[in-house]
């Protein structure tokens, strides 16, 4: 019997005493119809770059979202997201290159693939501490990058690899495409909004918050963070694998400092260990990037988001979910749920 | 066996300069917990300092290097008034801290890319010209370098072990709390370590950019280096990053020669993996304890 099948026992706690919640279908089935909405709104109305914008959106949401699972709700400072990413989008061109397997199947392998390089990641990572595991995963990041690039030639080089499409083009396919990345982003947030408020959850919470304590309450660190590795490591892959095909490449430039920056401000800004946080903060750098800065010369742009990310972590540090989701709540109807500074986790 | 000689002999200039920017990092995660991302960036500020006064403005080295010292040492204070202060004791400092010097590199990067364009500057020698012994080349530049590392690393631990003011970094990297009751002025110590870790990283870029590259990304390359050189030592033991620095520039220097520079990086980030996983604390480290 595994020690999550034990914690999953159902539980019978007074309300309120459990910090795990059910989850409750109808809101977000309804946001759900709601945002599938969009998209054919846009395209209805000829907006089709902003069609493609909101698939950015989706891909990075994932990304962020399940990079939050190590980095926010669990304090594991792993840089190495986007080795899981690569994964995804590699293994998922091979698959379907040689062997004409359908995309829409070989996207769960690039998933699997990139969960058991998580598995196998994560042993000697997780023995670390802190600072520790940020180079080392850093390290990976950047060996990756160099074997792909230099190293067995079916890999592509550095010109990588052109995987299939989903469909085969035509007017209508970028609404298609973007509908897959919103079932897929929907099975993404659900996956993870379920395990942050379930036990298994709290049990990460604890780690990061004090683990010693989490530990003498009888969680094994290791266990519990490689499950969260894996876990978070396959929805990284997910969303690799669904933008490789869509964007019908993929490079070893998947991997460079830029896009882990990116990531890493998209879910501060948002907001660091919240569930909303990484959505909010890809939309906006998404948004931003190329509404906003797209017209700015080389170096305005990098000089903008530097700023702009300065100014949130001196004067919001818990991001803007949290710190928005205050100022509406001082408005006097208490609409939206209260973030502690402490434990951002709602 | 002469490869052998130029390849040692590049490994201690490298390993020199390499220990300027890591002991400066290792100084400002010793007492303020902050692993400083932004040190990359310090180091092109200085390059294009130096390059500025000895190319734009025709002044001897002496007068550059100096320069880059004084305006990367300001721009770490201005660094930590505006930046690290504010956040200082609250809540998440531990997350912010670092993403905040991450934000702060890109931000000194786009403005140097303003100023400079994105192209590569050439930096000239300070010391033209190179004397051959037996069939080793020995440029001027890296005995410069070479020299003027050793002599402020020398310098450095002297002002560690026998000052006061030195006494005091010490003594908040080992206990902030205690150090703080015995009437040692902490904020002054910590805006003493971000000004001296920035200096040394300007002096490295403006020393370096002749020898390497000088364009507006050219600072995170050494960073990286740094960083494995600190990890490598032991965070916060600067007897345990000058050590690494030089072991870490000899091991680098073998690979480029024999191997060639594409391996350096994967080779060096595959000898720190195989040393955190035996020795997580590093070669001098002590290893962290766990706050109950």
């Amino acid at each position: 019997m595994s020690v999550s099948k034990q914690i999953a026992r159902p539980v019978r706690v007074a309300p309120g005493a459990g910090p795990w919640r059910r989850f409750n279908g109808g809101p977000a089935i309804l946001g759900l119809v709601l945002a599938a909405g969009v998209p054919w709104l846009l395209m209805a109305t000829g907006q089709r770059y902003v069609v493609t914008l909101l698939v950015t959106v989706l891909v990075y949401g994932m990304v962020a979202q399940s990079w939050n699972l190590v980095l926010g709700v669990s304090g594991i400072f792993s840089l190495g997201q986007l080795v899981f990413y690569a994964t995804g989008g590699y293994v998922s061109s091979l698959v379907t290159i040689h062997t004409g397997l359908s995309p829409f199947l070989a996207i769960w392998l690039g998933g699997l693939a990139a969960a058991l390089v998580g598995l196998v990641v994560g042993v000697p990572i997780l023995r670390l501490r802190g600072i520790y595991i940020a180079l080392l995963t850093l390290g990976f990041v950047m060996l990756l990058q160099n074997y792909l690039g230099t190293g067995p030639s079916f890999f592509g080089g550095f010109y990588g690899l052109q995987p299939p499409g989903f469909s085969s083009g035509g007017a209508g396919s970028v609404l298609v495409i973007c509908y897959i990345g919103l079932a897929l982003f929907a099975i993404t947030m659900f996956a993870v909004w379920r395990i942050m408020h379930s036990p298994v959850g709290v049990a990460f919470l604890a780690l990061r918050d004090s683990e010693v304590y989490a530990i003498s309450r009888g969680i094994d660190p290791f266990r519990f963070k490689l499950l969260l590795f894996a876990y978070s490591a396959f929805f990284a892959g997910l969303a690799g694998a669904f933008m490789a095909h869509y964007q019908q490449s993929v490079t070893p430039s998947t991997l460079d400092f830029t896009l882990l920056t990116n990531l890493i401000m998209m879910i501060v800004i948002g907001g660091w260990g919240t569930f909303w946080g990484p959505i909010v903060g890809a939309a906006i750098l998404v948004f931003l990037d190329s509404y906003v800065l797209r017209n700015l010369a080389a170096g305005w742009h990098e000089l903008v988001l530097g700023a702009l990310l300065v100014v949130v972590v001196v004067v919001a540090p818990a991001g803007v979910v949290p710190t928005v989701a205050r100022w509406v709540n001082r408005l006097g109807a208490r609409v939206l749920p209260e973030f502690d500074e402490e434990e951002e986790l709602v | 066996m002469e490869q052998l000689v130029q390849a040692i002999w590049g490994g201690l200039v490298f390993g020199s300069v390499y220990g300027l920017m890591a002991v400066g990092l290792t100084l400002v995660w010793g007492s303020l917990n902050l692993l400083n991302l932004a040190h990359g960036a310090i180091y092109v500020v200085g390059g294009y300092v130096g390059y500025t006064f000895m190319v734009g403005l025709g002044v001897n080295w002496i007068l550059a290097f100096g320069a880059a010292i004084v305006v990367s040492g300001l721009l770490g204070v201005l660094l930590h008034l505006v930046v690290v202060v504010p956040m200082l004791g609250k809540p998440g400092w531990d997350n912010a801290s670092w993403i905040a010097t991450v934000a702060v590199g890109t931000l000194l990067g786009a403005v140097v890319l303003l100023v400079y364009g994105p192209g590569i500057q050439a930096m000239p020698a300070a010391i033209r010209g190179n004397f051959v012994l037996g069939h080793i080349v020995f440029q001027y530049q890296e005995i410069l370098v070479c020299g003027v590392a050793v002599v402020l690393l020398i310098l450095l631990n002297g002002f560690l072990r026998k000052s006061r003011h030195g006494l005091a970094i010490r003594a908040v990297s080992q206990q902030r709390d205690a150090a703080q009751l015995m009437g040692i002025p902490v904020a002054m110590v910590f805006l003493t370590v971000m000004g001296v870790s920035a200096a040394l990283a300007g002096l490295a870029g403006a020393m370096l950019s002749s020898v390497l590259v000088l364009n507006p990304t050219a600072g995170f390359v050494p960073m990286l280096k740094a960083l494995i050189v600190t990890i490598f030592g032991g965070l916060g033991s600067v007897k345990g990053t000058i050590v690494a620095a030089y072991i870490i520039g000899l091991v680098e220097a073998f690979v480029q020669t024999f191997l060639g520079a594409t391996w350096s990086l994967p080779v060096l980030f595959l000898v720190i993996i195989v040393v955190l996983l035996v020795r997580p604390q590093g070669l001098y480290g002590t290893p962290e304890l766990q706050r109950l």
